[in-house]
């Protein structure tokens, strides 16, 4: 019992002195370490006999709670002198320049992609995506395009295996077999995403963004998809009239197809779109094949409509002005700064695309 | 696919313009990839005569040569070619005018100190042959008289390039694109009445399409032309292959390829003498060799459809002909070949052995099967025409008969699907145009095409 109210006494007297927090630390050490003073206490209680174990122990522990309450005190009492020191002494400068920061730019093909959404959801189209990792199978035979057809030659092929049946996807039509597989009629969706052919030229890059779009329904006709293609360009052009032409081509998938012109002019060496009489084609359209519907389970004689593929770099260069394709791919810093989008500038149709 | 306006008047009556053809060929579909005056600047070619010859004072090789490019006019220019002699009648290109082939605009140039005003030309330089070891040689007698004179013919056809979409293998030939403009109201198309060969003389070379599993070849005519000479061709037939950018190379060859271009039928010629007791279609055996009209060297794997004779493989059907039996200008007897190949059969081939061909991408399209004959008469008589000999009669080996498919076509369909009307007669009309035969029947019409490739209305909805 004397033995630690001893160790009390002393030590209580020590931490009373003016120490540092080194050295209180090092008394933390030689009472409450693994072998210290205190700790080895309470190994002891186990021999002691058993009239007094009891009472020993309670007063171990209230010895031991007041030297750590004393200990604690202690340091705090140190710490807050020494914040007290420092408080005193520092001074804020406010006269130094803040340190520098960056608000990144959102990249043009991003901000494409969100008007053109926003354009398409205002009119009922909900967004869907696919993997840009594609089988052959969605890619081309589902599509009515199947091996040895030569419309496969029209895409260049980034194949992936020695089969060739994995690939990156050439088209961002394979979405349309995936929703139609996954869901049942009507579809009304849009696919934006990354595509790939092996080709590569001031209007060509190996990658490059499209937009699918798709819309089955018992009675949707090329008049429909007519209306659809000319209200999405005027509200993307931001044009009150715009000049379009269909012309017949021929996509495997769509029959009939068409390729789809807007007329444009060069005035003052600024390209001006809906009017004069060149024409750009912008995308390809057409009646979804029959074939590919029976493909996906979709019963021809009660479904039909129209799918349509755009390419989004070529109207993002036609909008903004970007005359090379490959600018957008090449992480030039400086050129995002001059061509990309403030993050807070998100196009919606009521507050109007860009600005 | 190329053509010219002037070609497509062969088939086309049109009082239309140019450049409303242009307009309504991408309206029909037939996309305008490019426009190209391939005659402009030829005019300042001219007949020259070479009056005097000098060595040329700093130079072993050079000559200082007089010309006399009419009107009274001599020039001095400066040339290399051995052949450059006193007398020759050559073609000259003044200052400004830019070579066809090099595309290099000629400018009044001292070459080593001696003033060139302009230059003599090689046929290669003016690409009108691979002759590259000298100057032109005009005959003195046919061009005496036109000294001064342009050279080329004036043309004021441009060489229009179509992109033609895979499902319309029709207009891979002139007369097909005719069809269409025709059938979408420009002009007329000229019904050509096409003879026919008329000849009892039975042929001696036996040909025989094996019967085995994937047999790709259905039907395979030819035609055995005797004693013919074969010739540089006509100026018709040269000005028509150059007006589309293509190289004349002997009569037989340059025929071939008109008839292909024209009535979109692929063709070969073989020299007949070369061929070791008739001719067999089979599918080749892995090692098989054979060197092709392109002078490569092709090892064949298993089951690519080969034409072949007792000493192997002649050429790969549908795709390209071998050297061995190739015509030249002594061929004597030729053998005209015109065939039917599966498109599948095609694709895989050329694409395993990398080859493309003019003929191997009309076969992987789709070529009329029933057009066989038409071709034969049609090159058959052509080359008696120009080479002389006599035409045997035409020998078509078959292993399936080819029936034009007919189809049921709904006329509501066209509503329902574009969203607009137009009268049964309209929608008539224009099918029969196309050349469709149509038959009513209740509520729809059955309608067949006598001679057109299958594939034009199996791969689209309803034509």
């Amino acid at each position: 019992m004397s033995d630690i109210k001893n160790i009390q006494n002393n030590y209580s007297a020590k931490l009373n002195n003016n120490l540092s927090l080194e050295e209180i630390n090092q008394i933390k050490t030689e009472l409450f370490g693994k072998n210290g003073l205190i700790s080895s206490q309470f190994k002891n209680i186990g021999s002691i006999p058993e009239t007094d174990r009891k009472k020993f122990a309670s007063d171990l522990n209230q010895i031991k709670d007041e030297l750590q309450n004393l200990i604690t005190s202690k340091i705090n009492e140190i710490e807050s002198k020494k914040i007290n020191e420092k408080l005193e002494k520092e001074k804020i400068d406010v006269t130094l320049p803040e340190r520098p920061f960056v608000i990144g730019k959102i990249h043009p093909v991003s901000q494409t992609i969100d008007e053109i959404s926003s354009i398409f959801s205002e009119i009922g189209f909900s967004v869907e995506e696919g993997p840009d990792i594609e089988n052959e199978y969605n890619n081309f035979t589902a599509l009515n395009t199947p091996d040895n057809h030569p419309a496969r030659d029209m895409h260049d092929t980034f194949y992936l295996d020695e089969n060739k049946e994995i690939l990156l996807r050439t088209h961002t039509s394979p979405v349309q077999i995936r929703t139609m597989l996954k869901d049942k009629p009507p579809f009304k969706i849009i696919a934006p995403g990354r595509t790939y052919r092996s080709d590569s030229d001031q209007t060509h890059a190996p990658m490059f963004h499209q937009v699918e779009g798709l819309h089955i329904d018992k009675d949707i006709n090329m008049g429909h998809l007519k209306g659809c293609l000319n209200y999405f360009i005027k509200e993307f052009f931001e044009v009150e009239k715009i000049k379009m032409r269909f012309r017949p081509s021929h996509f495997p998938f769509t029959e009939p197809s068409a390729e789809v012109d807007i007329g444009y002019e060069i005035k003052d060496g600024k390209i001006v779109i809906g009017e004069g009489d060149q024409w750009l084609e912008i995308l390809g359209c057409g009646m979804v094949h029959p074939n590919v519907l029976k493909n996906v389970k979709v019963d021809p004689s009660k479904y039909q409509g129209y799918a349509f593929g755009i390419g989004i770099d070529r109207l993002a260069m036609l909008k903004y002005g970007i005359n090379d394709l490959r600018a957008f791919f090449d992480c030039d810093y400086r050129w995002l700064n001059h061509f990309g989008f403030d993050p807070l500038d998100v196009p919606t149709n009521y507050r109007g695309l860009s600005r | 696919m190329k053509i010219t306006f002037d070609w497509l008047k062969d088939h086309l009556d049109t009082k239309l313009n140019e450049g409303k053809l242009l307009e309504q060929l991408t309206n029909v579909g037939l996309e305008v990839e490019s426009v190209e005056n391939l005659s402009a600047g030829l005019d300042l070619f001219k007949v020259a005569k070479i009056l005097k010859t000098e060595k040329h004072p700093n130079a072993d090789r050079l000559k200082v040569c007089d010309v006399d490019v009419g009107e009274n006019e001599i020039k001095k220019v400066v040339c290399g070619a051995p052949n450059a002699r006193e007398g020759l009648i050559t073609i000259y290109a003044p200052p400004g005018a830019i070579v066809p082939k090099s595309k290099v605009k000629l400018v009044v140039a001292k070459i080593r100190d001696v003033t060139s005003y302009g230059m003599l030309c090689s046929e290669s330089e003016l690409n009108l042959s691979d002759e590259s070891d000298g100057i032109t040689e005009l005959s003195s007698k046919k061009y005496e008289k036109s000294i001064g004179k342009s050279y080329f013919s004036k043309s004021n056809s441009n060489l229009i390039d179509l992109s033609i979409t895979p499902n319309r293998p029709d207009c891979l030939g002139v007369r097909g694109i005719a069809r269409d403009l025709a059938a979408s109201g420009f002009g007329k198309l000229k019904n050509l009445k096409e003879k026919k060969i008329k000849s009892n003389v039975k042929q001696t070379l036996k040909v025989k399409i094996n019967k085995e599993k994937n047999q790709a070849c259905s039907s395979f005519g030819s035609c055995l032309i005797t004693n013919v000479k074969n010739t540089e061709s006509p100026k018709w037939l040269k000005d028509k292959l150059v007006s589309i950018g293509q190289k004349p190379i002997s009569a037989i060859v340059d025929i071939t390829n008109y008839v292909m271009l024209d009535i979109n039928r692929p063709l070969h010629a073989y020299d007949a003498d070369k061929i070791e007791k008739g001719i067999v279609v089979r599918n080749s055996k892995s090692g098989e060799e054979f060197t092709a009209l392109d002078n490569k060297n092709y090892k064949l794997d298993d089951g690519m459809c080969v034409i072949s004779d007792n000493k192997g493989v002649l050429g790969l059907g549908g795709i390209i002909g071998g050297t061995r039996s190739g015509t030249e200008f002594d061929t004597k007897n030729i053998l005209l070949e015109s065939a039917y190949f599966e498109p599948r059969s095609i694709r895989s081939t050329s694409k395993k052995l990398n080859l493309d061909t003019d003929a191997k991408f009309r076969f992987e399209r789709g070529i009329d099967p029933l057009s066989i004959e038409d071709g034969l008469n049609k090159a058959a008589l052509l080359i008696k025409e120009i080479c002389g000999g006599e035409i045997g009669k035409i020998d078509i080996q078959t292993n399936e008969t080819v029936k034009a498919k007919t189809i049921k076509f709904d006329t509501n369909l066209f509503e329902k699907i574009t969203g607009f009307k137009i009268s049964i007669k309209e929608i008539l009309k224009i099918l029969e145009d196309l050349g469709f035969k149509i038959k009513k029947e209740k509520k729809t019409f059955k309608i067949n095409h006598p001679n057109l490739e299958t594939r034009y209305f199996t791969g689209n909805r309803c034509c």
